[in-house]
């Protein structure tokens, strides 16, 4: 009994090692992936190419993509009444087949960052102090994988791959939704069927007033000629394709009633196309005029839903504005609140997420439809007055109690005042500039030093480095981290046990989970020690 | 080069905290401005203020030591602001001179008016917010850097004539003070800046004129400086 007993308890520690071990190797591959510039360069190439609509290459890309496609289809009429030769049929059975199917893997790959949603299960159970789950990141990625491979473009995308397999002939056909693929490298195809699809009633009573003149005038016209020896219309099939020809208004003419009651018919019918016709197009028209506006407003804010995080900067006076370009610059998402209709189309032509809406009202946050606590990664409140920031921070706070909140300060004195409406940092422009100067006038060369250091045009920075698990299991200490030999400078380490600052720490200090390196060098160098330091002593 | 006076023009919301800011800090605070009733607002708390218009005559600053001297423009009207800077450039050559910028369009005509130093208060603002957002013990350091009541500081040493540092390495040099202060960067008489962590930087020979930029706290800073010479 206690044979066995040790027998399991020794398989469960085996089972726990393995599966430590296979974590280890997924949270540092995703380390490895994440910190690769030229892993992250290759794939942020292919993601313009395929997906990223204002890269200037990807209509290139396009325009090639549409020729493969025309030039398939072409090849199937083709062959139809002609033999195509043997150079044609391997262009169009293998070549464009593969182009697909590389396309085809190439968008798998890049649609997500697997790795990011490795990372973030990592960090996540870091933060909550539990163990990292690998099996729910794998199912997560999976899952996203997934979401893109059940999508509508991607089912066209397979199904146009599918003439490769040009031995069975059924498969054949499918070259037609190559066609279809066209949607794919058109935004405007898109744009006509969503603005479209929202005038469904329209259509549908055009249909049922269409279908009832053809109907009824079938009827009448095989009734009025099928009885004349004369008459092409002998049956009730050469009546509803007059129908169907005239009202459409084509009028072919090799069926045309000869009676004058059928030609009293054909009136009426004639002048119902014309009207079917007027009211097919009002319908676009309109359709076009009314929906548009409001079709890039229900696609904005699907586009915020699915943002995994982003800043929710309320109001966009200037400071608004120089702090989002800075943040979409930096690759973070934003989106921008404002009851300024001309500020919001500012925020959209700085290709910004904007909403015409009121960010003091509980109804805004409704019809986001968002989630505060995932999404939204801290709230700037950069209104116009200190009133309206106090009054939003309040809306936020009855909200969500924790969510960060930062604010700019109109008037000294209502410090306090924001600070209770619970925003934690409060920024005082007159301040800041105020000591700035003072900074300047006084040690003008360290000031600017530290400027370029920082500045976002610089090859420096100044970062922060949060210690993990894969650091400490192989740095106990600073010294080991051989921050020195990374050509990077410690300027000091927050300490998380004693929440204290020590600057510049001696090589000894020893590190702590939750720890943050605070470190000054070349932005490559510091990429280049992220990764090393992430790197398990195993995996090295 | 070290700074004794501050003259500070306009008395607006953001003139108003550079005076509050600068006041204890150096030998002499005046301000200047266009309307009377700042003037008196200054001199009733104590203060030193002058009227002044964007004309040409700035003879009262003719007898100053400019390289004692620190003008900043902080006028609230952005034309005017851009006005008085180019007037004292041209009056003054060697003017310091520091302009307070609303917007970046304002910043580069401030630049191109002859300003040393351009802030842009947007500028500053968003970069503040953005480094609390995305950095917080970053901001937290640098806030301490800035903040007279901490200890860290940031100091720049010249290196003089006779100085145990010259002709040393500059890496080597930061290896030999490292326990007590950091030392960032180098900024040469060219006013080239070399950080330390740099290939170029850590390879540079100091020379005389050089200035070594270092974060520190007080007591090293100052054991440091006295090193230097």
């Amino acid at each position: 009994m206690s044979k066995k007993r040790s027998h399991n308890i020794s398989s469960d520690s085996y089972k726990e090692r393995y599966v430590g071990l296979f974590s280890r190797i997924v949270v540092s591959l995703a380390y490895f992936l994440e910190t690769s510039p030229r892993y992250q360069k290759t794939k942020r190439f292919f993601y313009n190419i395929l997906e990223n609509q204002t890269y200037p290459y990807k209509r290139y890309f396009d325009i090639f993509m549409m020729i493969l496609i025309f030039s398939s289809v072409f090849i199937l009429i083709r062959e139809v009444r002609h033999t195509v030769n043997d150079f044609w049929a391997i262009f169009n059975d293998y070549i464009i087949s593969i182009i697909f199917l590389v396309e085809y893997v190439l968008r798998f790959w890049v649609i997500n960052d697997s790795s990011a949603i490795i990372i973030k299960q990592y960090e996540k159970d870091e933060l909550l102090q539990r163990k990292f789950r690998v099996g729910r990141a794998l199912f997560k990625v999976l899952l996203a994988k997934w979401q893109y491979v059940s999508s509508v473009a991607a089912t066209i995308d397979l199904l146009a791959i599918m003439p490769f397999f040009h031995e069975l002939r059924l498969l054949r056909l499918f070259i037609l939704f190559r066609v279809f693929k066209i949607f794919r490298y058109t935004q405007n195809m898109q744009y006509f069927a969503s603005i479209l699809s929202n005038k469904r009633f329209e259509f549908l009573t055009l249909l049922t007033f269409a279908s009832v003149v053809i109907f009824v005038s079938s009827v009448l016209i095989y009734v009025m000629e099928a009885n004349n020896t004369n008459s092409p219309i002998n049956s009730l099939f050469d009546a509803f394709y007059w129908s169907i020809v005239t009202i459409s208004t084509v009028g072919y003419g090799d069926v045309t009633p000869i009676t004058q009651e059928g030609q009293s018919v054909a009136v009426v019918v004639i002048i119902a196309g014309i009207a079917v016709l007027s009211f097919a197009t009002s319908i676009v028209v309109t359709s076009f005029t009314e929906k548009l506006d409001e079709i890039r407003e229900n696609k904005m804010l699907s586009d915020i839903r699915k943002l995994k995080h982003f800043y929710l900067i309320c109001g966009y006076g200037d400071v608004a504005q120089q702090t989002a370009s800075k943040l979409r610059r930096s690759g973070r998402n934003v989106v921008v609140l404002d009851t300024d209709h001309t500020r919001i189309m500012r925020a959209k032509e700085n290709k910004l997420y904007a909403l015409c809406l009121d960010p003091a009202s509980l109804s805004t946050y409704h019809t986001m439809g968002i989630d505060l606590s995932e999404q939204v990664s801290a709230v700037l409140l950069l209104r116009d007055s200190d009133v309206l920031n106090v009054y939003t921070a309040l809306t936020i706070r009855h909200m969500m109690h924790k969510l960060k909140m930062l604010g700019i300060l109109h008037e000294k004195g209502n410090r306090r005042k924001l600070e209770i409406a619970g925003v934690k940092s409060v920024v005082y422009a007159q301040e800041i500039v105020g000591i700035l100067s003072k900074e300047y006038s006084g040690k003008p060369i360290a000031f600017e030093t530290m400027n370029l250091l920082r500045a976002e045009s610089s090859s420096t920075d100044m970062v922060e480095i949060v210690v993990d698990d894969i650091i400490l299991s192989r740095s106990k200490s600073l010294q080991a981290l051989e921050i020195r030999q990374h050509r990077l400078i410690l300027v000091g380490i927050s300490k998380m046990e004693v929440e204290a600052f020590m600057f510049n720490p001696p090589d000894d200090t020893l590190l702590s989970k939750g720890d943050i390196l605070v470190l000054v060098g070349e932005i490559s160098m510091i990429s280049e020690f992220k990764l090393h330091i992430h790197q398990s002593k195993r995996f090295l | 080069m070290k700074t004794h006076d501050v003259k500070v023009f306009g008395f607006g919301e953001f003139a108003r905290e550079i005076v509050a800011q600068v006041n204890d800090a150096y030998r002499s605070v005046c301000v200047y401005t266009l309307d009377v009733t700042s003037k008196e607002e200054v001199i009733k708390n104590g203060g030193e203020a002058h009227l002044f218009d964007l004309g040409d005559n700035w003879d009262e600053f003719n007898d100053l030591a400019m390289d004692e001297t620190l003008f900043i423009c902080a006028l609230d009207d952005d034309a005017s602001n851009v006005f008085l800077t180019i007037s004292l450039r041209d009056q003054f050559p060697d003017a310091r001179l520091i302009a307070i910028a609303s917007t970046h369009e304002h910043a580069s005509k401030l630049r191109l008016a002859g300003a040393h130093k351009v802030i842009s208060k947007l500028q500053a603002t968003a970069d503040i917010l953005i480094e609390v957002l995305e950095k917080p013990v970053v901001t937290h350091i640098i806030q301490d850097i800035l903040d007279e009541e901490t200890r860290l500081k940031t100091v720049q040493v010249p290196l003089e004539e006779g100085s145990v540092y010259i002709d040393k390495n500059l890496y080597d040099v930061s290896l030999e003070v490292e326990r007590e202060v950091i030392i960032l960067a180098v900024v040469t008489l060219e006013m080239q800046t070399h950080f330390v962590f740099t290939a170029k930087g850590s390879k540079h020979i100091l020379e005389v004129g050089d200035v070594l930029v270092a974060i520190g706290y007080d007591e090293d800073l100052e054991r440091f400086k006295r090193s230097v010479k």
